[in-house]
């Protein structure tokens, strides 16, 4: 979880500093870990649609290089 | 015109009379809003949030903390919503700071729509047209978002921008990667050991027409008159770009080889060794030994300027070839160490004109697709073309390359791959 959340932290620092690589870099480490968390506990419907929803944003974000917002997505709306 | 405006563009205009003008003609595209989903309004130009929408003064206080605690004089590329200059400008030991607009429609809209008096008016701001800034300076902070939407007249600044600030990452993966090369210099030593030294062509083409033969997609374009006009010149290859070559009847004298990835084993697979007898193979001994050995012609060994050379380069010196990260680099390099009077460069893209990443009959070719967000860099026609920030990364240090040379005459064969500073384009070149 704490290793989780310095990827998340790590990646949105390098974004919001225009550091692209290791930001991309870091949100990959971040993604690959949150999945797995996300697998190993019991989420209800209500919980995961409300997560699926702010991945896509993300994902969204991360496609047209709109990375501030992608940053604030990871900090401010993605529970960790 | 909102009030907003009047009281920002009226301050600008009193200070800086040049850029208001620029400011007041440019003219915010309809998709320009104001995102108010989040706790604090962030404005979007282009898709992309100019700010955080969340906690701004955090964010822009992330940002400044690239300028050292006590710098007295800092650059800000990019103002955004204003908050970066507003963060700096609160360090009271700062007492010139340089804030260079990116773009003039953003700037625009961004200034009609947040009150940025108090920054504006601070004696110790400086704002600055991006195209009349010569080169990067230090120390400096960034919107990041500025400089993705960044015009083409403050593209090349970006880009030196962003190589800077993509710098210290780049590094530390090259440092990951050490452990295996050292290996490879290790066992390719014997070879170093056997061949001759690039410096053996020092020289050997002074005041020749050099011809550099990149991978880019252009480069098709020359074949025919390489052809025709073949003995007037002294031909270079990069390794991609060999097969191509060969393929069209044209046999390069010296072809650069630089990179130890296995994939580069490829650019040389399955050619006929019988043309290649007297072509010259110029290499950094990082590079897969199958291409040593199976190399018919003569080798020619060669080190970068670079630490993980430093004992071999003590134990056998060789002469070094100038790379930045791309075997254009030690290319054109080598035709100047050669002694050419003109350089010309044929399929030197840095770039996907015609949508492609290299010249038809490269192995690795491939078509790229358009997509929203992809980089760009400006063309010799002044538009944009697809590239990677990697390659953006390569050209600028090409240009601080030629800038070093102005003894020799550069040419960009092409209009269609990126613009390179320092050079004439004519696409008749020879």
């Amino acid at each position: 979880m704490a290793r989780c959340r310095w990827y998340r932290d790590e990646a949105a620092r390098a974004f919001r500093l225009g550091m692209e690589g290791q930001a991309s870099e870091n949100l990959i480490e971040f993604i690959d870990r949150y999945s797995h968390q996300l697998g190993s506990r019991t989420i209800s419907p209500g919980e995961m649609e409300g997560i699926a929803a702010v991945l896509g944003e993300l994902f969204e974000a991360q496609a047209r290089k709109d990375y501030l917002y992608l940053a604030d997505l990871l900090e401010y709306r993605l529970v960790v | 015109m909102s009030s907003l405006f009047e009281l920002n563009i009226g301050l600008i205009s009193g200070r800086w009379p040049d850029l208001a003008e620029r400011i007041v003609t440019a003219s915010v595209p309809p998709s320009a809003f104001i995102d108010r989903s989040g706790r604090q309004e962030s404005l979007v130009y282009e898709g992309i949030h100019l700010s955080s929408g969340e906690d701004r003064d955090r964010e822009a206080r992330l940002q400044a903390s690239l300028v050292p605690e006590g710098s007295r004089e800092a650059w800000v590329y990019g103002f955004g919503s204003g908050d970066l200059p507003r963060a700096l400008l609160g360090r009271s030991e700062v007492i010139h700071l340089h804030v260079v607009v990116m773009n003039y429609p953003a700037a625009r809209f961004s200034l009609a729509s947040l009150d940025h008096s108090d920054w504006l008016s601070d004696p110790r701001t400086e704002l600055v047209m991006a195209e009349r800034v010569g080169g990067i300076h230090f120390p400096f902070a960034a919107s990041p978002a500025c400089l993705r939407i960044a015009e083409e007249d403050a593209a090349r600044l970006r880009d030196l921008v962003v190589l800077e600030l993509s710098t210290p990452h780049i590094r530390s993966k090259y440092r990951a990667e050490d452990a295996g090369l050292r290996e490879r210099l290790a066992s390719n030593e014997s070879f170093v050991v056997a061949d001759r030294d690039v410096a053996d062509l020092f020289g050997t083409q002074a005041g020749a027409t050099i011809v550099i033969a990149g991978a880019g997609p252009t480069l098709g374009r020359h074949f025919q008159t390489l052809r025709r006009k073949r003995s007037a010149c002294f031909l270079i290859a990069v390794d991609a770009a060999l097969r191509p070559l060969l393929v069209n009847g044209l046999i390069p004298d010296a072809v650069l080889c630089i990179d130890g990835h296995e994939k580069i084993v490829s650019f040389f697979e399955g050619l006929d060794p019988e043309p290649l007898r007297a072509t010259a193979l110029v290499y950094f001994p990082v590079i897969h030994p199958r291409i040593l050995r199976s190399w018919p012609g003569p080798r020619l060994a060669a080190y970068p300027d670079h630490p993980l050379y430093a004992d071999l380069a003590v134990r056998r010196p060789r002469a070094t070839l100038y790379c930045s990260g791309s075997v254009i680099h030690p290319a054109i390099d080598l035709g100047v160490k050669s002694g050419a009077a003109k350089v010309i460069l044929a399929g030197a893209d840095f770039s996907f004109p015609g949508s492609a990443t290299h010249v038809e009959g490269c192995v690795v070719r491939e078509s790229v697709k358009p997509a929203p967000g992809t980089d760009w860099v400006v063309d010799g026609h002044g538009g944009r073309v697809s590239t990677t920030p990697a390659m953006r990364g390569y050209l600028r240090d090409l240009e601080g390359y030629i800038a070093g040379h102005p003894e020799v005459i550069f040419i960009n064969g092409s209009r269609d791959g990126a613009a390179i500073r320092g050079t004439e384009c004519r696409e008749e070149p020879l």
